[in-house]
């Protein structure tokens, strides 16, 4: 496996992704696609159905403890929210658009994130919540 | 009568308890089993004057809050931290700044009376039937003015600078885990304290003392409710249509940043400002919904015995909701907001991310978290520690308390105290030039991960130490003791939140606007953080030119980048 700096022999487990480890793994999935940015609603959104969706082999762990706060007309994460304002900054992702409605991942950087090992349990996870990704992030799929 | 939590949040409560018996000790006139101070009798108000906020006047219950050592101890912890060795000038305490909070939380009270009567008149009818609207109006200024009084009570000593080690204590993690999922917002360790502080039976005993002393003597009484005044604290109020109560206190536009905003600028002989007055003339009371999808809020209400009316058929977004009033600008104040926002940037990148703000208060957070590796050897749980910090305040440097007997880091303590700063050796942003950009890119985003954080600092900091050993035998063997004596960390602050801004609107009940639709804010925080947020390797001066060539190691090893291009563009300057 390889996450940046912590490399390690193993593949990654379901017990051990982080909400960061989703995101990038969600974001590779997406190919080229443009992603809402600006409107993080589809964001807070797809992750308070996997969090309260029923347990199923490979769901992250930290999704069951990810929080969100009551303080909108939607549940709203900020760990999330920082997450992917965290990604933007960086130089991760680039907003190819004056009004920054929506971003697209850096390729050179997909390449980085797609050497992750990840056990296949976990995968198939992965797999079905970036078919939901395709359908609720994609700007325009909605 | 104080809602019962103790069951359903029992760190919250022990944390409470644990603040009483320090209150009870440290301060027995106070609040121990006969205390005699407030010694009256009691003046109905007196007025204080502010640098930045002129003559206002405190009430006989406000006075009783601020002549205490709950208070009075704010008089000694400087609001910016040890930001003063950068702005000399930079010497307000918390103290000054909690008034100021009171001061602007009412004025603002004040304009939404003014400006929104109607709706002012409509709540009171539907939260409080049957009470005269007047008395109801005083009640609500009374609890927040007292709420922005107590807002700050839980910092220690220069402030940011001890809530970094909040959260390495379990009791203060579990109840900012409690508190969250009791007002329905994350909340974290510094705010668990002062709302703690808020729910003691020392507040409420002095209370119940200055009312029982000014009953009878001609002082109007209106009663307040400290349970709505400790939910203030932290953004929520005991009642959905009061939400904007909370949000005066706590939230994007809140009088905690009118007044620090002006007042660490003001301070530190920074020219930066924003138009109060437009602020003031355009703020608003807006109808929205809170929605309350896992009953948090449902929960929040019931333990103080409200039942406010659920809309449990469920918003457009499948989620049952309540309607609640919260704080807005109107579309004229767009501009006002603009420079509240501007103003908090520049003060990151002028005060709290400079430099030698960031070595200064690097090695007083060291210090501090030796001195609780010490306590912890000997002995000491959660809840000496948290009183431990009570106690503490910015003179606790001059104290014994930091004579820890172990020459390295007793060093740091000197050093500290006569500014003897480290050197910020090498430096990087995600814009640094790069071959391997994607790597730099990689590595940063990594850094966003709190459960990683720690980890990979860790890890880059065992590499660099690792090749300075061999440099400098004389540091010993050890990788933490050799980090320590050459005064070496991977410094890595946390960015300015912006994170909500995409709900703040701005206009009136027949439209509104998101600010983000008006500022390209996106493009501006991306600016800011890319040019001006920087990743650092600090080192004591002795040890500059080894650790240079350390840290190049440790970047090799870590990021994975080796280009001397690179290595030119992150060294800083000694020149």
């Amino acid at each position: 496996m390889q996450t940046w700096g912590l490399q390690t022999e193993e593949a990654m487990r379901a017990e051990d992704m982080s909400l960061g480890d989703f995101v990038q793994q969600i974001l590779v999935q997406l190919n080229d696609n443009k992603l809402y940015f600006k409107d993080e609603r589809p964001w807070h959104e797809f992750f308070y159905r996997f969090k309260t969706a029923p347990d199923q082999k490979g769901k992250p762990r930290f999704l069951k403890a990810l929080f969100f706060d009551w303080n909108g007309p939607y549940p709203r994460s900020q760990e999330l929210s920082e997450y992917l304002h965290g990604l933007h900054w960086t130089g991760c992702l680039s907003a190819p658009n004056s009004a920054y409605d929506s971003f697209t991942l850096k390729s050179d950087v997909r390449e980085i994130w797609q050497n992750t090992e990840i056990e296949p349990e976990l995968r198939e996870f992965l797999n079905v919540a970036g078919d939901a990704a395709r359908r609720e992030l994609v700007v325009n799929a909605r | 009568m104080r809602a019962d939590l103790a069951e359903q949040y029992p760190k919250l409560e022990e944390i409470t308890l644990t603040i009483d018996d320090f209150f009870a000790s440290e301060y027995p006139t106070y609040f121990g089993p006969n205390p005699k101070h407030p010694y009256g009798p009691l003046k109905k108000s007196k007025v204080i004057h502010d640098s930045l906020w002129g003559t206002n006047g405190f009430d006989w219950r406000e006075l009783a809050i601020i002549d205490s050592p709950i208070l009075q101890r704010l008089r000694d912890i400087h609001q910016t931290g040890l930001a003063y060795f950068v702005y000399p000038c930079a010497h307000h305490m918390r103290f000054e700044h909690s008034l100021g909070v009171c001061v602007m939380a009412s004025r603002v009270f004040d304009a939404l009376q003014r400006q929104e009567e109607k709706k002012f008149q409509k709540i009171a009818r539907e939260v409080m039937p049957g009470e005269e609207h007047l008395k109801v109006f005083a009640r609500w200024r009374s609890e927040l003015r007292l709420a922005a009084l107590l807002h700050d009570t839980g910092h220690s000593l220069h402030s940011h600078t001890s809530e970094v080690v909040y959260s390495e204590i379990p009791l203060l993690r579990e109840g900012a885990e409690e508190l969250s999922e009791f007002v329905g917002m994350r909340k974290g360790t510094g705010e668990v304290l002062s709302f703690c502080i808020s729910r003691t039976l020392a507040i409420r005993g002095l209370m119940k003392r200055v009312h029982d002393k000014v009953n009878g003597s001609g002082i109007e009484d209106d009663e307040i409710d400290l349970d709505n005044v400790s939910l203030l604290i932290v953004g929520r109020s005991k009642h959905p249509q009061l939400q904007f109560l909370g949000d005066i206190v706590s939230s994007d536009l809140d009088a905690d940043k009118l007044d620090y905003l002006l007042r660490d600028a003001t301070a530190a002989g920074l020219p930066l400002r924003y138009d109060l007055e437009r602020y003031l003339y355009t703020v608003r009371l807006s109808e929205k919904q809170m929605a309350d999808g896992q009953d948090m809020l449902q929960k929040l209400y019931g333990a103080f015995g409200v039942r406010p009316p659920r809309e449990d058929h469920n918003n457009e977004l499948g989620y049952p909701f309540y309607l609640s009033y919260r704080l807005q600008l109107l579309r004229q104040a767009a501009s006002t907001i603009e420079q509240i926002i501007i103003c908090k940037f520049m003060l990151f990148s002028y005060i709290y991310h400079h430099k030698k703000v960031r070595a200064a208060e690097g090695m007083l957070a060291r210090l501090i978290q030796r001195r609780v590796r010490k306590w912890r050897d000997d002995g000491k749980g959660d809840a000496a520690l948290i009183t431990e910090f009570l106690r503490m305040t910015d003179h606790a440097l001059d104290k014994d308390i930091f004579d820890l007997g172990e020459p390295d880091i007793d060093e740091y303590r000197q050093r500290v105290t006569t500014r003897l700063l480290p050197r910020a050796v090498v430096a990087f942003t995600p814009k640094t030039v790069c071959p391997e950009e994607a790597k730099l890119n990689a590595f940063m985003s990594e850094l966003q991960k709190p459960e990683k954080l720690n980890l990979l600092k860790e890890r880059f900091e065992a590499a660099l130490a690792t090749r300075l050993m061999e440099l400098r035998p004389e540091l010993g063997t050890d990788i933490e003791g050799s980090l320590t004596r050459a005064g070496v960390w991977f410094d890595a602050p946390k960015p300015p939140k912006f994170d909500k801004l995409e709900d703040l609107f701005v206009g009136d009940d027949s439209g509104q606007i998101a600010i983000t639709t008006i500022f390209p804010i996106s493009s501006w925080i991306q600016a800011y953080i890319t040019y001006r947020y920087h990743i650092r390797i600090f080192s004591f001066s002795e040890y500059v030119a080894d650790v240079e060539e350390a840290a190049m190691h440790a970047c090799k090893v870590e990021l994975r980048i080796d280009d001397s291009d690179f290595c030119s563009a992150i060294t800083v300057s000694r020149a």
